[in-house]
């Protein structure tokens, strides 16, 4: 399997396919500019399945130019996004699309319809998680729950898999074991995005 | 794509090391191996892509201008190697050890770097964007005239560290020991509660 990414300057997109090309899954999509269409061009990927951990103006934006260009399948954990029908993904599903077998990791009670999403070892993790942050929208008093429910269902998996997030750079569960704040025994500063802007 | 398969030795559940079926204490030569896979890179045109060279050790060695591409480099030793103008994309570089190295001009993207130690290490100009910088140990390193736009230091020790004139937009250094780091001529950066004196 090839694994690609593209940083659009505000948010991640990945794209998954074959070593040799031919049928691939887009996640998360964002922008769909000249240097996403070049990779998946220069890769010689279809895109034929359109992922989405969240919905997101700017992933409404991304698959409306995507369906455009591409004969896609939408799954996400919604009925719709924007104006478009979407394949519902329930929690602890597994799918299969564009000849790549998916699971749908179980978080329910703290994502919604938002979507963690398993494929092998990379783990997409919307925002939910990503490199020293976890999700801030959840309210405080909840927010040591969440990180239990995180560590009981996502890094208990294996300390190997890579999180890919939406937002920010990526990571290892390894590595988030280690030094997100979140997870350390003390807590500190912890689920908060920086709200200290020096 | 990255391979975290273990090692085939029953009983042993260590990462397969750089690509071949076992992890280094079980490999039948690892001697010969890594010879082999040092040869290999640097006859590789200075494009690499998708290669595991995990556990790595490397030293006086010239990769300046190469190509990264999905390569992991997880646990590697490099030592007096320079990677001046090298470009890493999507790469593992996570609990390297770097002494002597050179990474100035080089460029990053998305790239895991978390828990490696940079101590000393030159990124002087280079453009390191949304990658993961973790707990690394970092002190003495100089970042000057660096883009680090998306970039995070989390509980990262950075003392006496350099980032004069650099972009630290949405870079963040929470939980991060700053003692004596220089951010001269730099814009905005997070900060939550490393400590900075």
């Amino acid at each position: 399997m090839k694994l690609l990414s593209y940083f659009s300057g505000t948010s991640n997109s990945y794209i998954i396919g074959q070593d040799d090309g031919g049928e691939a899954i887009l996640v998360d999509p964002d922008k769909l500019d000249v240097v996403l269409l070049g990779l998946i061009e220069a890769n010689n990927f279809d895109i034929t399945t359109a992922l989405v951990t969240h919905s997101h103006e700017r992933y409404i934006r991304g698959l409306r130019i995507l369906k455009r260009v591409y004969n896609i399948r939408i799954i996400s954990g919604y009925e719709e996004i924007g104006d478009f029908k979407s394949e519902f993904a329930g929690v602890g599903d597994r799918i299969e699309a564009s000849g790549i077998g998916i699971e749908t990791l179980n978080l329910e009670e703290w994502l919604a319809e938002g979507r963690i999403f398993r494929i092998g070892n990379l783990l997409f993790t919307g925002n939910i998680l990503s490199a020293g942050y976890i999700e801030d929208s959840i309210p405080p008093e909840k927010r040591t729950l969440l990180i239990d429910d995180i560590q009981k269902k996502i890094m208990a998996i294996s300390e190997e898999l890579l999180i890919l997030p939406s937002c920010g750079p990526p990571s290892t569960i390894s590595a988030e074991l280690r030094w997100n704040p979140c997870f350390q025994p003390q807590r500190q500063t912890c689920a908060v995005k920086p709200n200290t802007l020096l | 794509m990255f391979d975290f398969s273990t090692c085939s030795r029953s009983g042993c559940f260590e990462r397969v090391w750089a690509g071949s079926e076992s992890c280094k204490e079980h490999h039948s030569n690892p001697v010969d191996y890594q010879r082999k896979l040092i040869s290999e890179i640097v006859e590789n045109k200075k494009a690499l892509d998708g290669r595991d060279l995990s556990g790595i050790t490397l030293s006086n060695t010239n990769l300046e201008d190469f190509d990264f591409k999905f390569c992991r480099f997880t646990g590697a030793v490099f030592s007096s190697v320079s990677f001046r103008n090298a470009q890493f994309f999507m790469c593992l570089l996570d609990d390297i050890s770097v002494i002597n190295c050179n990474f100035s001009g080089s460029e990053m993207m998305s790239v895991i770097a978390a828990g490696s130690d940079f101590t000393n290490t030159n990124f002087k100009g280079s453009r390191l964007i949304n990658v993961n910088f973790n707990g690394i140990k970092g002190d003495f390193a100089v970042f000057d005239e660096s883009d680090l736009f998306s970039s995070r230091f989390i509980a990262a020790s950075l003392n006496n560290a350099q980032f004069q004139d650099c972009n630290l937009k949405m870079v963040d250094f929470a939980n991060a020991s700053l003692r004596n780091t220089d951010f001269r001529d730099s814009n905005e950066f997070y900060l939550t509660t490393g400590s900075m004196q």
